[in-house]
């Protein structure tokens, strides 16, 4: 051990007694655990499971012949996903490096387990996130494409998934649709609760606020339940597919927070802003679109996308409603006897994928936060 | 525009009496598009249940509920005196959904108190001057908020709880603690019987004088208050001591004695627990670091060590700051009771699935439902609330 | 030059601004008490006092930013809105007034998220219907007017304060103004900032605009003001050419004032 590694280790791990101490009961306890871990994940684990149930997991009960259009949905999803990065995040040559490796360790970790042409499907995925994403960050054309291309690819991927019917999706690929769908749906419908709560108007005001707070009052399981039952009590005519009526429960909840959010934003723009705008004459509705929103949207935007964290987190709850998603899937797996033994094997891989994708929606909001008050200085 | 001319009044009387009655026409419609929802809501619903032969009202509630709980106590009459008793099918369907109720209290305000203390340990954590623990708190946090609660509830209780060995093997950690798959059993304490007066008001005293010495400022005036508190604790053993440690003995198909948590409550209140401390630690580190750094450095400067300076300057000051964000941490969380249906633990939601699967009134019970927890968020904000205005009206009294 | 042009002309002297017997108060607190005041057209008004005087709010009322509760304030021939009045709404009414009314903030107020030119052009585009490309045509010639033409594409983070100001002025030029108000336009600028600022402010008064400004810089007021106002507690206490009360106050409390300002 070399003079400057002792010099790292004494200040950060044997700075003072008390710090002595910690480390001392640490280090022993975590290089146990981290050996065990590893035993277990090189030698023990028994990973076939996981090949073997790989396209439950994805797909839930999806129809094999027609998977075509789930590698559709994710190569639209890695494209949008690209094009939303490519506005906050510089593709410089390191984090290229990064996305690339990820997605080449996907792609031979599928084409490994599952075949060659899922290998070169995945593969492919991600090459077309990765040219969107520097596509996006080099044209400013594209910007201004970014949002009303989101869109377009939401419904694209529901008139491509929809034809063999909503029951059979499952799934990571219903988890995330799900997320996507409503992280969408909630936007406006929450700026809309954000300024009714806001009104001049006493009325409108007191029904936004007791909406907003009712919902936030009570837990999502409940609000998605009770929608999930009142929809065909309502319509008794159209039979209208879980999956959507789970989604307006979603979007029902969520669109409460993000009124929260918004307020707080519209809160954070100065008062002189209104009055600089209300002095030259602007009427309120000019005041609220050009001159207030665009400045309260801004600084929500990192907290709106943190909350699609918070969706995707909750789209667990589906199984209230009998559907089948990622989680849920796996259940079904550890449910099968012959794979009773396999609960480790089968969690862990769960929380790899559910951390991998909340890790990076974190990651991509912070940046976005550090991002904008860079930019507004 | 014309300007020179005689001076034109704000507004025309007419636009005034236009503005006047648009408002109000305004607010009428609203209320009215409301109001109209809602009856076309109810009136929907009412013809939905009528098709099945169904009224709705509130009468089921006081029907014998003819399901079984694996847990949760209800309060009911023994004579004349209330007393809570154990669930039993006999009892009404509204005697369900309070044991129900009772069940998520029981999560939550254990959750409550444990994820405080644990969470600021790990918010202190984070900014520990130890690289390892700084960045295992880091972990841990990072961890935790970036999975669903969901299946850290669904692993607690699959990969962990019911990984448990069997009561009858189950070690006995640190003298009473069992863990095993059929539950985890804490000593607790137990009354005993035909003890004196005055045994009883001396550990009263020993208690009074245990807080005192952490009230109190000044060394001798502690040793001196510590002293009175041992004096008083072995008085009153020799007198016949009013309380007994109450062991969990494992047994062949679980335990006796001492508290009894069942697997599902276990599982749901680490979870919930491990859950809400990274949100809390979050809370606790965020609030740590707004503080100026020359609270810092104002008491370096007078001597004082990192630690006294963390519980003399910095936390007393966190506390206020954090007490609003806590207070929706706290409603998050007893809100997230509400997935034990998950694990098959019998808290309110679970219990209102049963109760309307035998009873078919799930509109019902969602108000019933919707209520209870409306009522629970707005207990803990107010409760919050008037513990912030009393330590911030100290702060500026002082 | 529209903008400039369109400016009437200076030598008339009746009344723009009317204010008779106002009365404003945040809750308790009387602001205003019975302010009796006229402004003429193409006049140059400066408006002193102590902070805490009420003069802000004063000129505030002016562009119906601050509502009074009693008296009289007529703008251009239009009455302001009283507070019993905005409670029945009339966002237009006041809208149309302010059209006429330019406002100058000491905290610039400038719109962060657009350029210097979208901050100029948005009023005209958005209030008077504009077309974009003839908007920001004369947003361009208002800001070389106050010699920003090559700022024209930076925001406002970019500026500094003196220049974030002169955009704040340009701004309110574009919507051709027949008074423009100041409030205190040079009091959150750094002191090598002022003068550009002031500069242009004087350039305006030169072309006979109608100003009326609050200000704490006592040699600029000597320099351009027609008349001085003195507001002590929410009163004027004296109304006269910068000669009269800068040189020969007729109050002890001026005198006391001005002896506090100037010494520094």
């Amino acid at each position: 051990m070399n003079a400057a590694a002792l010099r790292w280790a004494h200040r950060n791990l044997f700075a003072k007694p008390f710090d002595t101490a910690l480390s001392l009961i640490v280090i022993p306890v975590l290089a146990w655990v981290l050996y065990a871990f590893a035993v277990w994940v090189l030698a023990e684990a028994r990973w076939e499971v996981i090949g073997g149930s790989l396209k439950v997991l994805m797909t839930g009960i999806y129809p094999a012949e027609q998977l075509w259009r789930a590698w559709f949905a994710l190569a639209m999803l890695c494209a949008m996903f690209g094009a939303g990065l490519g506005l906050s995040v510089r593709p410089g040559r390191t984090a290229l490096t990064v996305v690339a490796l990820a997605g080449a360790v996907v792609a031979a970790s599928a084409a490994a387990v599952v075949g060659a042409g899922a290998g070169a499907l995945t593969a492919g995925s991600a090459a077309l996130g990765i040219a969107a994403w520097v596509g996006v960050h080099r044209s400013a054309s594209a910007r201004r494409l970014v949002l009303p291309g989101l869109l377009a690819g939401v419904v694209a991927i529901f008139a491509v998934l929809s034809p063999p019917g909503f029951e059979l999706w499952g799934g990571l690929l219903l988890s995330v649709v799900l997320t996507i769908t409503v992280s969408i749906l909630t936007v406006p419908f929450g700026i809309l609760l954000a300024l009714g709560r806001q009104s001049r108007i006493a009325s409108l005001r007191v029904i936004c606020t007791a909406y907003i707070e009712t919902m936030r009052s009570v837990p999502l399981i409940l609000v998605v339940y009770w929608i999930w039952i009142i929809v065909p009590l309502l319509a008794p005519d159209a039979s209208i597919p879980s999956l959507l009526r789970g989604m307006a429960g979603y979007a029902l909840f969520f669109a409460a927070y993000v009124a929260e959010y918004v307020r707080s934003g519209l809160q954070a723009v100065p008062k002189g802003q209104v009055e600089a705008a209300r002095s030259l004459g602007m009427s309120s509705w000019t005041v609220n679109v050009d001159i207030v929103l665009p400045q309260a949207l801004r600084v929500v935007v990192p907290s709106l996308v943190g909350q699609i964290l918070d969706i995707f987190n909750g789209a667990t709850l589906v199984f209230i409603i009998g559907l089948t998603d990622f989680l849920r899937a796996g259940q079904m797996i550890l449910a099968d006897p012959q794979n009773s033994g396999r609960t480790y094997e089968i969690y862990v891989f769960l929380f790899a994928v559910y951390f991998a994708i909340g890790g990076a929606i974190t990651f991509a909001s912070r940046r976005l936060e550090a991002h904008l008050a860079r930019g507004s200085r | 525009m014309t300007m020179q001319i005689a001076q034109t009044h704000y507004i025309a009387p007419t636009r005034r009496r236009f503005l006047v009655a648009s408002r109000w026409l305004l607010q009428a419609a609203i209320v009215a598009v409301v109001a109209g929802l809602a009856i076309w809501l109810a009136l929907a619903v009412r013809d939905a249940l009528g098709r099945k032969g169904i009224q709705f009202s509130f009468g089921y509630l006081s029907n014998a509920a003819n399901i079984s709980l694996s847990e949760g106590l209800v309060p009911s009459l023994d004579g004349v005196w209330p007393i809570l008793e154990p669930f039993s099918p006999s009892h009404s369907n509204a005697q369900a959904l309070v044991a129900g109720l009772w069940n998520s209290l029981k999560v939550a305000l254990s959750a409550i108190a444990l994820c405080t203390v644990f969470g600021t340990l790990v918010g202190i954590g984070r900014l520990s001057t130890n690289w390892l623990v700084r960045n295992l708190s880091f972990a841990l946090v990072e961890c935790v908020r970036n999975t669903p609660l969901l299946i850290q509830i669904v692993f607690w209780y699959f990969a962990v709880v019911l990984r448990f060995p069997p009561a009858n093997a189950a070690s006995n950690w640190f003298g009473g603690l069992i863990a095993s798959r059929s539950g985890v059993f804490l000593p607790g304490l137990a009354i005993s019987e035909d003890v004196g007066l005055a045994s009883w008001a001396l550990l009263a005293a020993a208690v009074a004088s245990a807080i005192a010495v952490l009230v109190v400022g000044g060394m001798r005036r502690k040793l001196t208050i510590l002293a009175v508190a041992i004096g008083a604790l072995s008085a009153a053993g020799a007198l016949g001591f009013p309380l007994s440690f109450d062991l969990p003995v494992a047994t062949r198909f679980g335990a006796r004695g001492g508290i009894a948590l069942s697997p599902e409550m276990t599982a749901i209140l680490l979870a919930i627990t491990v859950n809400s401390s990274a949100y809390v630690a979050e809370i606790v580190r965020g609030a740590i670091d707004s503080l100026p750094k020359g609270q810092w450095e104002a008491a370096a400067s007078l001597g004082l060590s990192r630690p006294d300076t963390l519980r003399d300057i910095i936390l007393p000051q966190v506390f206020r700051i954090v007490l609003p964000s806590l207070a929706n941490r706290y409603i998050s969380l007893t809100k997230d009771t509400s997935l034990g249906i998950a694990i098959g633990f019998p808290d309110l939601f679970n219990v209102y699935g049963t109760v309307s699967n035998q009873t078919g009134r799930n509109l019902e019970g969602v108000v019933i439902v919707m209520l209870v927890y409306l009522a629970l968020s707005w207990i803990i904000s107010v409760c919050v609330n008037a513990l912030n205005a009393r330590i911030n009206g100290q702060g500026e009294t002082r | 030059m529209s903008a400039i042009q369109n400016l009437p002309a200076a030598s008339s002297r009746e009344a723009i601004v009317s204010i008779a017997r106002l009365n404003k108060s945040f809750g308790s607190f009387h602001v205003l008490k019975d302010v009796d005041l006229d402004v003429g057209r193409g006049e140059v008004l400066v408006v002193i006092g102590a902070s805490g005087s009420g003069k802000s709010t004063l000129i505030r009322c002016v562009n119906g930013l601050e509502m009074y509760q009693s008296g009289r304030l007529t703008v251009d021939g239009f009455h302001m809105p009283t507070q019993a009045d905005r409670e029945i709404g009339g966002d237009r009414e006041l809208a149309e007034i302010r059209r006429g009314v330019g406002m100058v903030f000491q905290q610039f107020n400038l719109f962060p998220h657009m350029s210097a030119l979208d901050n100029v052009a948005i009023a005209p585009i958005r209030v008077r219907g504009r077309k974009p490309d003839e908007a920001k045509a004369i947003a361009l010639r208002l800001l070389d007017r106050v010699g920003l033409r090559e700022h024209a594409h930076k925001f406002p983070g970019q500026l500094s304060g003196g220049q974030q100001q002169r955009v704040a002025i340009a701004r309110s030029l574009a919507m051709e103004p027949r008074i423009m108000l100041f409030d205190e336009p040079t009091s959150a600028l750094d002191p090598e900032m002022v003068g550009e600022v002031l500069d242009v402010m004087r350039e305006l008064a030169r072309e006979g605009m109608t100003m009326m400004i609050v200000t704490h810089e006592m040699g600029f007021a000597r320099e351009v003001a027609d008349r001085v106002v003195y507001i002590d507690h929410g009163r004027i206490l004296e109304v006269g050419s910068p000669a009269e009360i800068f040189d020969r106050p007729s109050h002890e409390r001026t005198r006391t004032f001005l002896s506090r300002v100037l010494r520094h």
